[in-house]
């Protein structure tokens, strides 16, 4: 077993820093495929991995190692040291990071899909008249009301996403930023990404030892908030009224977010917490200022860029 | 496109790189040419050579078993080194055992040769060589073939040594 999980890092750390190093020579793609590529990054610790193991288990022999394999870690357990092979402490190391990682997020996960009401009100109404025109013919979504909270708006609900604001959010926002924010909830939920962010935390669980599926994972949930967010910047016709939403929101939420709260003995967690969400809106909003041309043919390249990985990790055990 | 085809092979080439180079780490910090294990046991050098690895017997009173350390390769013939630990007084010697008619030079590294000639062990023929290999010492190799396979003794001490060393070994031979 032990041996199955050090493949899927192994596997999963090079897959994920090629498609990395990939994303960043191509920094124009659309979120929509930086996200296929980040699932492609995924799929091969996920899929692939196993699929080695049960169609060519000759790879785990020595011949194969010995004449075939560009790496094999049985090499690094040579070096050793306390007894143990440097393949094994590698693979504990990096198992401890891959769960403090999941840890890092779990927590916030739970909260937002457990800690949010499930009541349709009727005053959300009076948030739909915000919807830009671009959301026309599109079914409106459930929309949830809170009360007694701060700036708060977003998508919840894997079978049929809602949407979950507060009433502070409309002090907060002007009429423009607010219709912006709210096409940027819709495009979640047209796109049902609560049930992909779901589908992506299980599969964090499930290789909750893996770091490389941990980061890619957060990685692609970033990028369906970008992705949104060009929905919405296409729905208003201009990236400012997000872009102010979107400062005004977190600016106006900082110290009511559940992160931020305190949780007993872990303020100094919690801060840190909040420390990866400012970077990651300062990250969205830096990317809708600037505009970059992207490379054709994305598909072509997702397909090759899967064939070129599968073929080398094939020889990486 | 090309250019983003070239990109693609270009890092995927990369990694491959990389991970050949981290891969050589271990061989150079040990000294270990590719295709040269250390095993960790003889546990593990028995079940990766697929024989079973018993102290020479004869040797007990010159060498502690288990060596001191277990080099194996697999191809091109199984093949083993174990590097035994000199008790009290006795000089560095490695055994090594190949399952095919040659010892991997990989496995028992070339040297220069003073001389060699043919000596008899127990009635069978052997090949005695002198040798210095790179750490400028001056070596012992003799060898023979026994059965399908070859053994041969490396050894840094006085030549009686080793042919009386060889000769026990020999006798316990099938």
């Amino acid at each position: 077993m032990a041996e199955q999980a050090g493949a899927s890092i192994l596997h999963g750390l090079v897959a994920a820093g090629v498609v990395f190093v990939l994303l960043r020579l191509w920094p124009g793609d659309s979120p929509g495929l930086r996200l296929r590529f980040q699932l492609l990054a995924l799929a091969f610790p996920a899929l692939l991995t196993p699929a080695l193991w049960f169609l060519a288990p000759w790879r785990q022999g020595d011949d194969f190692r010995d004449l075939w394999a560009i790496f094999s870690s049985h090499r690094l357990g040579q070096l050793r040291l306390l007894g143990h092979g440097l393949d094994s402490w590698f693979g504990v190391v990096l198992a401890l990071a891959g769960s403090a990682l999941l840890l890092r997020d779990l927590g916030p996960f739970l909260l937002e899909l457990l800690g949010k009401p499930n009541r349709a009100d009727p005053g959300g109404a009076q948030l739909l008249n915000a919807l830009p025109a671009v959301s026309a013919g599109v079914e409106h979504p459930r929309i949830a009301w809170v009360e007694g909270e701060g700036p708060l708006l977003l998508t919840v609900g894997l079978w049929r996403p809602r949407i979950v604001a507060s009433r502070a959010l409309l002090d907060c926002l002007a009429p423009e930023e607010l219709g912006a924010a709210l096409a940027h909830e819709m495009a979640h939920v047209t796109r049902r990404d609560p049930l992909l962010g779901a589908g992506l935390m299980g599969l964090r669980l499930l290789l909750f030892f893996n770091p490389a599926v941990q980061v890619v994972a957060r990685a692609a949930v970033q990028e369906m908030e970008c992705r949104a967010d060009d929905v919405a910047v296409s729905a208003t016709g201009s990236p400012e009224p997000l872009l102010r939403g979107l400062r005004t929101g977190f600016r106006e939420g900082e110290g009511r977010r559940v992160t931020a709260r305190g949780w007993p003995g872990l303020d100094g967690l919690g801060r840190q917490l909040d420390r990866f969400r400012v970077k990651a809106i300062e990250a969205r909003c830096q990317r809708l200022m600037g505009v970059r041309d992207a490379p054709p043919q994305g598909g072509l390249r997702l397909g090759l860029t899967a064939a070129a990985l599968a073929a080398l990790l094939f020889f990486v055990v | 496109m090309a250019r983003a085809v070239l990109q693609i092979v270009g890092v995927v080439s990369l990694a491959g790189l990389v991970l050949s180079g981290l891969e050589a780490v271990p061989g150079a910090v040990l000294g270990l040419p590719r295709g040269v294990s250390l095993a960790a046991s003889l546990g593990e050098a028995e079940r990766r050579l697929d024989t079973k690895l018993t102290p020479p017997p004869g040797w007990s009173g010159s060498f502690g078993w288990p060596p001191r350390e277990i080099r194996y390769s697999l191809r091109p013939v199984r093949a083993v080194a174990l590097r035994m630990e000199p008790r009290e007084g006795a000089v560095n010697l490695t055994l090594y055992r190949s399952q095919g008619t040659v010892i991997p030079d990989r496995l028992r590294p070339p040297g220069r040769v003073f001389h060699s000639l043919e000596v008899w062990v127990k009635g069978r023929p052997a090949l005695l060589t002198t040798l210095t290999l790179a750490d400028n010492q001056v070596w012992q190799d003799l060898e023979w073939t026994e059965g399908a396979g070859r053994t041969a003794i490396r050894f840094q001490g006085p030549t009686v040594q080793l042919l009386g060393l060889a000769e026990a070994l020999r006798e316990a031979e099938p």
